[in-house]
């Protein structure tokens, strides 16, 4: 491979004359390609969940990521803990019956969580994934539940700062318990098997529990 | 002898830098004239037809029994219009991971595309979760001229259908179906987004609704 190669650079002719376009091609092909590699980033690497801290049920694990706000860069560290995931017949924090649609069944995802009562946590979002792969979100408008799975619906913490559009802290809020348990609600079809639970605060980086049995 | 061979080296490198802007100057031509960008950025179609399931990257949709009128009652409004009001019942069913379907439009044969955005064309479908079906409606208000032989398009992105896919229904409408719901005494009502299927509501006459 590099024999023609270099004779091809010695000898009079087309490839002497071009020897420094040749050796140029390479690095050109790669500077163009990392131009345009922010795409890769933009629309494939931070709109899919890539990057999982992993644990499995009755484990604590911590995970940590960062996040920005009109204050700053800032890390984020949470332990999380998979304390269940049973079947459900009424909504999280709720004794009403749920309407579930036909050929669906519901989970109740039993977590606890530590962290700094500081930290802005409530914008999260939650999953359970079947053997398959597929994946079904918490969603709160299922049986009218909290907004938020992630944290307790009457003491959710600060929100991130946004400057003068608000965020921050309210000093009339009671503060968030160090560590606290949430049982969110999530409808399935009624032939799913959960086998995960994954919970994300921004794409890319996730946590994901292994459900045991 | 040696300044005409120096005068011939010029020529050749400047000739050859010719030749290669005309050859990009033609690329872009060719590509301009056959719209070759449009083609390369467009969305997949999916053809498909009322009752058949369309089968697209992120969800099965399927239209069901269009319906139209010159007034619909969706929620608590009540919509009127010099035109027609087109709606199509849809059911979704999403793959693999929730969706929330966020554009629709109609088509008609002229090629004018009509969105369902905005409260006077809504569609809010709301988050299918994978293997569950949800039920929706697009309502899309138009000229009763876009009626015959519409099509409707439903997608992923409200802001960017490129490169993805994107259902193409042929409605199956006639001329003598948009003059009847142009004159049509009677309203649509449009059932809310849900995971339930709709109940089957009679609309009421257009001047009663208020």
């Amino acid at each position: 491979m590099m024999a023609p190669l270099r004779h091809a650079l010695h000898r009079p002719g087309w490839g002497r004359a071009n020897r420094w376009g040749l050796l140029a091609l390479p690095l050109a092909t790669i500077a163009a390609l990392a131009a345009s590699s922010d795409r890769v980033q933009l629309y494939f690497w931070e709109k899919g969940l890539r990057h999982p801290t992993s644990g499995v049920a009755a484990q604590w694990v911590n995970f940590r990521d960062q996040y920005s706000d009109s204050n700053g860069d800032h890390q984020r560290l949470v332990r999380v803990r998979l304390d269940a995931v049973r079947p459900a017949t009424t909504p999280w924090l709720s004794t009403s019956p749920l309407q579930l649609p036909p050929g669906s069944k519901a989970v109740a995802v039993t977590l606890s969580l530590q962290a700094d009562s500081k930290l802005p946590l409530s914008v999260c979002s939650l999953a359970i994934r079947d053997a398959d792969g597929n994946r079904y979100d918490y969603l709160s408008s299922f049986g009218e539940q909290p907004t938020s799975p992630c944290v307790p619906p009457d003491t959710r913490g600060p929100d991130a700062a946004m400057g003068e559009f608000g965020g921050g802290s309210d000093p009339d809020d009671p503060p968030r318990p160090a560590q606290w348990t949430v049982s969110p609600v999530i409808v399935v079809p009624a032939g799913v098997t959960p086998t995960e639970v994954d919970l994300w605060w921004e794409m890319p980086d996730y946590v994901s529990l292994a459900i045991s049995g | 002898m040696s300044e005409v061979r120096h005068n011939s080296g010029y020529l050749r490198r400047a000739g050859t830098a010719g030749l290669i802007l005309a050859a990009l100057a033609a690329g872009r031509v060719v590509t301009g004239a056959f719209q070759a960008d449009d083609s390369i950025s467009a969305p997949f179609l999916r053809a498909g037809s009322v009752g058949k399931p369309v089968s697209l990257r992120y969800a099965d949709v399927t239209a069901g029994h269009v319906d139209g009128s010159r007034c619909v009652s969706v929620g608590t409004s009540v919509l009127r219009t010099p035109g027609v009001f087109v709606v199509v019942p849809l059911t979704i069913v999403a793959k693999g991971k929730p969706a929330n379907l966020r554009y629709a439009a109609l088509q008609d044969r002229q090629g004018r595309t009509f969105l369902a955005t905005g409260s006077r064309s809504p569609f809010a479908p709301g988050t299918s979760q994978p293997g569950l079906a949800r039920y929706a409606s697009v309502v899309v208000e138009v000229p009763p001229d876009a009626v015959a032989g519409a099509h409707l398009r439903i997608a992923l992105d409200g802001l960017d259908q490129r490169r993805d896919d994107m259902a193409d229904i042929d409605l199956g409408l006639t001329a003598a179906q948009a003059a009847g719901w142009a004159g049509s005494a009677t309203g649509v009502s449009v059932p809310d987004a849900a995971d339930q299927p709709p109940t089957i509501r009679t609309g009421r006459a257009c001047e009663d609704q208020t």
